[in-house]
């Protein structure tokens, strides 16, 4: 015959509890996720690059376009074509990674 | 039967993957809750908020679980800490000495309960959350607390012969 010991059985006694709605609290104040912060950096250094190359276009097109051979898709010397498809690339990454999973 | 804890982990780990770690939270959380729930004495509010304060620092430290520990062991390791180092913060005031119910009270219910738990002092009302309720032997409450075996079944037993002075009535059988 086994006593069965009232305090132990209340303090055994532990009901599942429901959700409603924590995990969705617990989600909602997760950090942002490590593919948006790459997509942040990303973007932050396609802008940056983007604004180097604005800057120094004019020049580099310059200096470049007594020698360089002009590329006829564009219109412009080779090497600032290089750059700007170079900044396209790096703007469609970001958009790439910025988009939904 | 879904993907293991450490099918989960993996797949929070390696990408980040927020449907993983929405399952882990699923999967966890009335334990959590349950134990934060006593040890808060029955302050759901409390308790709700510091479960989901495990669950966060649970997020950021996955990586630091070691697969040979069951992952409901480590999520109570860090909900005490989480309550003890609040506990600190904000000690509660000190429960007037601890009177018994009225034996013309009737059930005892959960309620009861968690009244009877915030009577405890903080040892014993650790000791009872962890080592009841919360599916842990004593050897792994104990290993949680960081404190020896022994002690913890004092406290155990300390907390149970208060509990039974304030819920029992004379005679000590539940109604």
């Amino acid at each position: 015959m086994t006593d069965r010991d009232p305090i132990d059985e209340m303090l055994a006694r532990e009901p599942y509890r429901e959700d409603q709605g924590f995990t969705a609290r617990v989600l909602e104040r997760l950090p942002p996720r490590r593919r948006d912060r790459r997509a942040i950096a990303l973007g932050l250094a396609a802008a940056a690059a983007a604004a180097a190359g604005a800057l120094s276009l004019p020049v580099l097109a310059q200096e470049v376009a007594g020698v360089a051979a002009w590329w006829p898709p564009f219109g412009l010397p080779a090497p600032a074509a290089a750059l700007l498809l170079g900044l396209v690339a790096a703007g469609a990454a970001a958009a790439a990674a910025l988009a939904p999973e | 039967m879904g993907p293991s804890d450490a099918e989960l982990v993996a797949r929070v780990l390696a990408r980040d993957d927020r449907h993983a770690f929405a399952a882990l939270v699923r999967r966890h959380q009335s334990a959590v809750r349950g134990l934060l729930r006593r040890l808060c004495a029955g302050d759901a509010a409390a308790a709700d908020d510091l479960a989901q304060e495990t669950f966060l620092l649970a997020y950021r430290k996955l990586g630091t679980w070691r697969g040979g520990a069951r992952l409901s062991t480590w999520l109570h390791r860090i909900a005490w800490s989480a309550w003890a180092s609040q506990a600190r913060r904000t000690p509660a005031p000190e429960s007037p000495e601890a009177e018994a119910r009225s034996p013309a009270d009737a059930a005892i219910d959960r309620g009861d309960l968690e009244w009877a738990m915030g009577k405890l002092r903080d040892e014993e009302r650790t000791a009872l959350a962890l080592a009841y309720g919360a599916g842990l032997t004593h050897e792994e409450a104990a290993a949680i607390l960081d404190w020896p075996l022994g002690t913890l079944k004092s406290h155990v037993q300390r907390g149970k012969e208060k509990l039974r002075r304030l819920l029992l009535p004379a005679g000590g059988e539940a109604p």
